[in-house]
């Protein structure tokens, strides 16, 4: 039996550069997420490296970085198949992430307000994240002048209690997020972390 | 150095390496076309480096 081959499919195979993988460590970067941040949806960055741009959002409340914490985001999950010439296609991608913060106004409490404002707003939030190494994690298909969020298609915010001994109340931010490419990288300046 | 403008960013690089990063990062294209732009910014600032000259032998006898 022939296979059916697609060969207009393929218009140029990538080229991996060589890199210097003699230390291998130096090629690693943390998994682990350490913020997670909401932008309203349709705004814009004109350059994601300008902490002028960063800045002037946050003061506008087009951007909410919740309390720092950790979190993780897991692999594209296909589903909604289709059969298209004997191969089984996915048409719907979805990832999940979750994202914890036991950090607490506990003087004001005000906290609570916060995450239920957060959370009101779901329908006009998209979400970025940071991890440990300080890399934003944003919208595989961002360029200059576009949106870099990345529409989630759940999103939910609950606050956790538990009865261990000496356990800490957390918030957790959890869902999934529409993706099915590999979300774009950039290492963030000491000056736009320092806002986050 | 390099200059070049992805949209209405003006994008300066000191290395080629650094070039190459800031047209994947800026630019939504795909992989084949960023690597065209890198390939074409890498050509034209090699045609605008100033020919390298021979010195003068003054001291011809």
């Amino acid at each position: 039996m022939s296979e059916i081959c697609y060969n207009n499919c393929v218009t140029g195979l990538p080229t991996f550069d060589s890199i210097n993988d003699c230390n291998v460590e130096d090629l690693l970067i943390s998994g682990e997420i350490a913020n997670i941040i909401a932008i309203k949806c349709g705004e814009t960055f004109t350059d994601i490296l300008d902490a002028a741009e960063w800045a002037a959002k946050k003061v506008a409340n087009t951007i909410s970085i919740p309390f720092k914490g950790t979190g993780s985001i897991g692999a594209i999950e296909g589903s909604g198949e289709v059969k298209v010439g004997c191969q089984q296609i996915q048409t719907i991608h979805r990832r999940p992430f979750e994202y914890t913060s036991p950090i607490v106004d506990k003087d004001g409490h005000t906290d609570v307000d916060l995450y239920n404002s957060l959370l009101a707003q779901k329908l006009g939030i998209n979400l970025m994240f940071v991890n440990c190494d300080g890399i934003l994690i944003f919208a595989s298909d961002w360029g200059t002048g576009l949106h870099p969020g990345i529409k989630p298609y759940q999103f939910n915010i609950s606050d956790l209690f538990n009865g261990e001994d000496g356990a800490v109340m957390n918030y957790s931010i959890t869902g999934q997020i529409n993706s099915n490419r590999i979300l774009k990288r950039v290492q963030l300046t000491p000056a736009i972390l320092a806002l986050l | 150095m390099f200059e070049i403008t992805i949209g209405n960013l003006k994008v300066i690089a000191n290395t080629e390496k650094e070039l190459k990063s800031k047209i994947f990062l800026y630019s939504n294209l795909s992989y084949n076309e960023n690597m065209k732009i890198y390939n074409d910014a890498i050509a034209s600032n090699k045609k605008d480096e100033p020919k390298e000259t021979k010195p003068k032998n003054i001291d011809k006898q």
